[in-house]
């Protein structure tokens, strides 16, 4: 046989062999050994996640995080105590101030943009639009730092209130390897069943082809990029055997009920059965809170399916004990402006609005930063979207000052003119 | 003799005008230049790749699919020496190498940024109407840089600008990357703080050639319309985000150019069309028209650069320079002198991409095998002699670029000084320039308010002179009339009018004179104002001078430490590649070492346990003998213990007849007659004597029992001694066993450590000789490439073809006439590839959504993904095109009875080559298994062959 340059039978062998390890490794795994106790704490110990729940349209802080009752601004609804002595939401929140010794509200925010696009572009990426460049959002950064190489399944996922799926455009310059995929509606990916017309026999067969095409290519020429190719179609058989990790169906129907039978509180219960199966990245959305005509009579609407899947999801977490591997993050565009105008509505506002967090390093049952009395203005611990994306990577062991390595280019990881917010990490 | 004046004159003359006459004729063809670089280090010589994958090569980089099964066919057959450039010929002259440049052009140009004021049909039309004209690179780039969209002929050249936003630094950003291959986006805020001549003045100069360009919506019609215009322009002032305070001004300065000098224009009067709602402005003095000329005009080294490298990088799937967009000192050219040579020859092929192409294909380093060479230990030897030398030449070009390095220092030092210096004489200019426009502003206002009052004076005048006509009408009347009354009154009343009239036009030419007066003073004012501008504009022009021209020193400086510098770093390259040889040479020895300990090892170790089990015999002899003397003395001390037994026995008995003998022998003395007692004494006695003869005899065995048990002991004991010896030389020779055995051990990690060495230094030069361009590399297909080579070996292209000329030879078929002219033939076969296009260009946005990078950014970074290969799994089109159909390759293995023939139709088909024997065989015993479902097996084949690495990548 002809001398191959890397002349080294052992070592094709061997990465042969490391390959078929993590193709049985990952098998295993997506028949749901997750699932069992055992395994889900060995998981905990190694492993973190960040479930982010964008409140699209911009939720109110005053109907929410940070209520001013009997205030000019404060509205009708009252504040409520929670579970932690000394911390009051809305009482439009009643099951989830019983979760509050899980979670911390950062009542500082200010991020002086009130343009949704752009609101969320800072929210997501940590960053000011900049004409010339373009940024990764949090999920491809957590894709690309908190998921293994060889994982079969997805590290980022963006479950979308409609659509077909597909994927993202999150992830500027890492690459479309660390964009979404979306799960439209909650379905599972694209392209993940099998044509009708194509048996298991055949489908097997097709890749045993392609398998033995390979090797002979690849024994003349071997490298990151063949590597990477032929992998993503072992990667790909995976997934297809995994599928029933978005299928959330598959949930009791008790667990069904208890979150709330409409799409959030599916799209949650969906959220917490992949961040079990390993996903390490899960994003999800509950549309609308652009309340610029009647805030409150929405507020009580959106806010009442919000409470319930919310709450369910973070006592299961802590239940699951997955709080101190999973980071949890509720944010919008912007806030809601403490003054009402004529349509008993709130506009767009990013002076002085929260954001609510747990799990991971979050300290859990606080509070950080203050509004003034009628939450016109921040008072004290202000932060803004650089210092929270900041936070957000170092709750979950991520070096934000570190760089990614883009073409021989340094891109730092999180804006360098920023910092983490150390209040907020434990 | 004076005859001869001229002639010894004209002779050199001539003889110069022969000489440069020649040099043309006979230039060296670029491609026999490029083959004189990139020499493989070492003297290694990788050859030539085979015909068939040269086929398939050169056919996906020029026309974006491979070759159809008959082209290959016949391109294998062909037995011309001059095949491989007939090939590159033809494909450069046929409809799909031009739709091929427009993909290319599209991807860089664009990176698939959504098609928002231009639709992408026109645009693609557009690319390739340039294509087909064969349309030089720098005139293209300048219909581009120039465009406004206004111009509905170049409207489509305006989507670099109009689909960007017109945003000044996103085009600075991408201009700067894709004209001149250099990204100077971490430039913007700060000097680039990782690549040292990537400076904040290099992106403020560009940004202030297009700072003045934005967007303005024209109206046309009930449509508006985007138009890329621009306004008269400033300078620019900075600082750095790292040293707040410290101002710095630049005007309009290309990449390693320097400042241009503009005219200076007094506000007011830099316009032919001012800007306005709606209205392109256009400046006196365009910047974007000396952008476009200065760049496209040959002298811009950046801008030459930038596209040899970017054609160069589209054959050989890397550039010279990589990242494409990443020309800076610190980052070598592979070759420093080719980059050059190339840039150079590129210009003077007029920038033309298809010859330029052309010279490439030819080229040996195009041509290299992808197979990595099997052995470079050879190599060494003469490596080692070239890494001496190459030691030498870098200890010579570390002080030249150490003195080249000093000198752009120093005139990086002055040139900062210089503008320096101008910087508060332009911040002067600046001052009198908006003192200036206040004082025109007041000019103005008063010209304003000169004019109102004329405009007043007049319209009153205009009045007086109405009523003065009528009066003198009126005045004429009462002459007529002189009796009339009323006319006289009517009369009277002009004249008060007139008179009333005639006192207010006094006033207000009073007024007029008034303002006139006003008007002086402002207007003097704005005058010597005017002088000031032009005295501080008269101040600066030396300053500017000078500063240019130690900017002229910096950047010639800058150019020759960035050579130096590259020279070196490239020489480092070919070091550490020759560096890693030697090693691989020195490690494959000391495997080799290794490798023989571990075979000496392995020999002790088998004699040591042949020792071992040798011994083993000896053992159980011992053992047996061992055994077998426990044994006897076992027996013996049995039978010892019974001879005792008996002899007590006997004893007892004795000794009891004994007892009574002594009784009875009592008795008798006491009773000495009587008989009886007498008798029994006898008898006694008789008795007593028989048992004390046994009681001896007992004796003897007793003694002899115990005097063999005796002797079978003694000889367990020497059995066991013996054996306790023997056990512990099985013992020795165990330990030595053992010992062996984890010496072979350790000696056979120090095998596999080294052999691992040995692979990773492998896999090193590998890669180096891969950057080197020694052999060729892997390209992955971009999605258009992939899209239309899928099309192409499933028989889709053909079939849209076919239908195509079908449909054209029955509607507008070419005349006898039409088909011996070659325009015409020309045509159609472009006519016919548009209308394929057409048809199938949807699938490309299919392809797209999964193997392109997202918009915006760079094109060529590979990725594979899950995702792709579940479309590739599962997606129902790829599957309905790998379906047998109007004779495609499945179509055709499906067909085929003999196996031999279906395995080499699906390998030429796919992948342009012939089958291996082994690849046959599998195709024979895949399909010969499946005589039931044969259809399906073929599809799987074909699937399979389609989904490879070998078919992913150009190679």
């Amino acid at each position: 046989m002809r001398r191959s340059i890397c002349r080294s039978q052992e070592h094709g062998i061997a990465r042969r062999q490391f390959l078929g390890t993590i193709g049985t490794g990952t098998v295993a795994y997506g028949l749901g050994l997750f699932a069992t106790p055992s395994v889900a704490s060995h998981l905990r110990s190694d492993q973190k996640r960040i479930v982010v729940i964008n409140l699209h349209g911009g939720v109110s802080q005053l109907e929410t995080w940070d209520p001013k009752p009997g205030t000019d601004t404060g509205g009708p609804f009252r504040a409520i105590p929670t579970s932690v002595p000394g911390i009051h939401i809305c009482e439009l929140l009643p099951k989830t101030a019983q979760q509050m010794q899980h979670l911390c509200l950062a009542r500082g925010v200010n991020t002086s943009e009130d343009d949704h696009g752009k609101g969320a572009y800072m929210m997501l990426t940590g960053r000011r639009q900049n004409p010339a460049s373009d940024f990764p959002q949090l999920g491809a950064v957590a894709a690309k730092t908190l998921t293994l190489e060889d994982s079969s399944l997805p590290g980022h996922i963006l479950i979308t209130p409609g659509g077909g799926g597909g994927r993202g455009n999150e992830a500027a310059y890492l690459g479309p390897k660390f964009s979404s995929v979306q799960l439209g509606n909650g379905n599972p990916p694209q392209n993940t069943t099998r044509p009708e017309s194509l048996t298991d026999a055949s489908d097997q067969s097709r890749q045993d082809v392609r398998r033995f095409v390979n090797e002979r290519f690849l024994d003349r020429r071997r490298t990151a990029v063949t590597e990477a190719f032929t992998y993503s179609y072992e990667q790909a058989q995976q997934l297809m055997r995994q599928r029933d990790v978005f299928d959330v169906s598959k949930e009791p129907a008790s667990d069904v009920e208890r979150y709330g039978t409409h799409d959030f509180g599916r799209h949650c219960l969906l959220a917490r059965r992949l961040l079990e199966q390993g996903i390490s990245f899960v994003q999800l959305s509950h549309s609308n809170y652009d309340t610029h005509n009647e805030n409150f009579n929405f507020h009580i609407e959106q806010l009442g399916e919000f409470d319930r899947s919310f709450s369910c999801f973070v006592s299961d977490l802590a239940d699951r004990g997955m709080l101190d591997s999973t980071l949890i993050v509720v944010l919008s565009e912007f806030g809601r402006t403490p003054n009402i105008n004529q349509y008993y509505g709130r506009d767009h506002w990013s002076r002085a609005w929260s954001v609510c967090l747990g799990g991971a390093r979050i300290p859990r049952g606080t509070v950080y930063g203050k509004t003034n009395a009628n939450g016109t203005a921040v008072e004290d611990g202000e932060v803004d979207h650089g210092k929270l994306f900041h936070t957000y990577l170092q709750a979950v062991g991520v070096d934000s000052h570190g760089s990614f390595n883009v073409g021989g280019r340094d891109m730092p990881i999180a804006d360098p003119s920023a910092a983490p917010i150390d209040a907020l990490l434990t | 003799m004076i005859a001869f004046a001229p002639s010894r004159v004209l002779p050199t003359f001539l003889l110069g005008l022969m000489m440069v006459g020649r040099l043309s004729a006979q230039e060296v063809a670029l491609h026999e230049l490029i083959n004189q670089h990139l020499t493989p280090v070492a003297g290694l010589d990788p050859g030539l790749c085979s015909d068939a994958e040269f086929a398939r090569r050169v056919t996906i980089d020029l026309t974006g699919m491979p070759p159809t099964a008959d082209e290959t066919r016949s391109f294998l057959a062909d037995s011309d020496s001059q095949k491989r450039i007939a090939l590159v010929d033809r494909l450069l002259a046929s409809p799909q190498f031009d739709r091929q440049l427009v993909w290319m052009l599209d991807l860089m140009l664009m990176e698939r940024r959504a098609y928002t004021n231009v639709s992408a049909d026109d645009w693609h039309a557009w690319l390739l109407k340039s294509v087909q004209a064969n349309r030089p690179w720098n005139l293209l780039a300048r219909d581009i840089l120039l465009a406004d969209g206004d111009d509905l002929a170049q409207r489509s050249a305006a989507r670099f600008a109009l689909d960007r936003g017109s945003e000044p630094n996103l085009l600075t950003r991408d201009m700067g990357r894709i004209f001149f291959g250099k990204d100077f986006q971490c430039a913007q805020c700060h000097d680039h703080p990782l690549v040292s001549d990537y400076l904040q003045s290099d992106y403020h100069g560009l940004l202030a050639f297009l700072a003045p360009g934005y967007q303005v919506t024209k109206s046309e019609g009930d449509q508006q319309i985007n138009l890329y215009a621009e306004k008269a322009g400033t300078d620019l002032t900075f600082e750095s985000v790292f040293i707040k305070g410290t101002q710095h001004r630049t005007g309009p300065r290309l990449p390693s150019g320097v400042t241009i000098e503009e005219p200076f224009s007094f506000p007011g009067e830099e316009y032919d069309v001012a800007p306005a709602d709606g209205v392109k402005s256009i400046p006196k003095f365009s910047r974007r028209r000396k952008l476009a000329e200065l760049a496209t005009s040959g002298a811009n080294e950046a801008f030459n650069r930038n596209m040899a490298n970017r054609l160069w990088a589209h054959m050989l799937g890397r550039g010279l320079v990589e990242p494409l967009d990443m020309h800076h000192a610190d980052n070598p050219p592979t070759d420093p002198a080719l980059l050059e040579l190339l840039a150079t020859r590129f210009v003077a092929m007029n920038f033309d991409m298809r010859a330029f192409l052309k010279e490439i294909a030819l080229s040996k380093v195009y041509q290299r095998p992808f197979d990595s060479p099997a052995d470079v230990t050879p190599l060494a030897a003469r490596a080692k002699v070239e890494l001496d030398h190459l030691e030498q030449q870098k200890t010579a070009l570390e002080v030249a670029s150490k003195t080249s390095q000093d000198a752009y220092a120093n005139a990086t030092e002055a040139w900062r000084q210089a503008s320096a210096e101008m910087f508060p004489v332009a911040g002067e200019v600046d001052t009198a320039r908006n003192q200036y426009v206040e004082a025109k502003k007041k000019v103005d206002e008063a010209a304003k308010a000169l004019a109102d009052a004329q405009i007043a004076q007049q319209s009153k005048q205009d009045v007086a002179n109405t009523v003065a006509a009528a009066l003198t009408a009126a005045q004429a009347a009462v002459q007529a009339i002189s009796e009339d009354k009323e006319l006289a009154e009517a009369a009277q009343k002009f004249a008060n009018k007139s008179d009333q009239l005639n006192a207010e036009v006094a006033t207000l030419a009073k007024t007029v004179e008034e303002k006139q007066t006003a008007l002086v003073g402002p207007t003097e004012a704005m005058s010597a104002q005017r002088s000031i501008v032009e005295g501080h504009v008269e101040t600066l022009r030396p300053l500017t001078g000078a500063m240019i021209q130690t900017e002229a020193t910096m950047v010639a400086a800058r150019r020759q430490a960035a050579r130096d510098q590259q020279t070196l770093d490239a020489i480092e390259e070919q070091v550490k590649t020759l560096r890693v040889i030697i090693q691989i040479s020195e490690l494959d020895q000391s495997v080799s070492v290794a490798q023989q300990a571990l075979t000496a090892k392995s020999n002790e170790l088998a004699t040591l346990n042949a020792q071992l089990a040798e011994y083993a015999s000896v053992v159980d002899t011992s053992e047996i003998d061992l055994k077998s003397a426990t044994e006897e003395r076992s027996v013996a001390s049995t039978a010892a213990t019974r001879a005792r037994m008996e002899h007590e026995k006997q004893s007892r008995g004795a000794n009891s007849i004994a007892t009574a003998l002594a009784s009875a022998e009592i008795a008798r003395q006491q009773f000495p007659e009587d008989a009886v007692l007498g008798d029994v004494v006898a008898k006694l006695t008789e008795r007593n004597g028989t048992a004390q003869a046994k009681v001896s005899e007992s004796q003897q065995v007793l003694n002899t029992a115990i005097a063999v048990e005796q002797e079978a002991v003694n000889k367990l004991a020497a059995m066991q001694q013996r054996h306790e010896k023997v056990r512990a030389e099985q013992a020795r020779r165990q330990q030595l066993a053992t010992t062996a055995q984890s010496a072979l051990e350790s000696a056979q990690t120090e095998v596999s450590i080294r052999q691992s060495s040995l692979a990773a230094a492998y896999s090193d030069v590998q890669s180096r000789l891969t950057s080197d361009m020694t052999l060729s590399a892997l390209k992955p297909l971009s999605p258009e490439q992939l899209c239309w080579s899928v099309f192409q070996v499933t028989g889709v292209y053909g079939r849209y073809w076919q239908a195509e000329v079908a449909e054209l030879d029955k509607t507008a078929p070419l005349t006898t006439e039409q088909q011996a002219d070659s325009a015409a033939v020309v045509a159609r076969q472009r006519e016919l590839e548009q209308r394929v296009y057409d048809k199938l260009k949807s699938n490309i946005g299919l392809f797209g959504a999964y193997y392109a990078a997202s918009a915006g950014q760079p094109q060529g970074e590979f990725f594979a993904t899950a995702d792709q290969a579940l479309f590739a799994a599962n997606q129902g089109a790829i599957n309905s095109w790998v379906a047998p159909a109007g004779g495609n390759v499945t179509e055709r293995v499906i067909n085929q009875t003999d196996a031999a023939i279906a395995a080499e139709e699906l390998y030429l088909g796919i992948l342009s080559r012939m089958p291996t024997p082994e690849e046959s065989t599998y195709v024979a015993e895949h399909l010969s298994q499946r005589s039931d479902d044969r259809s399906v097996a073929a599809q799987e084949l074909v699937w399979g062959l389609l989904n490879s690495a070998e078919f992913r990548f150009n190679h």
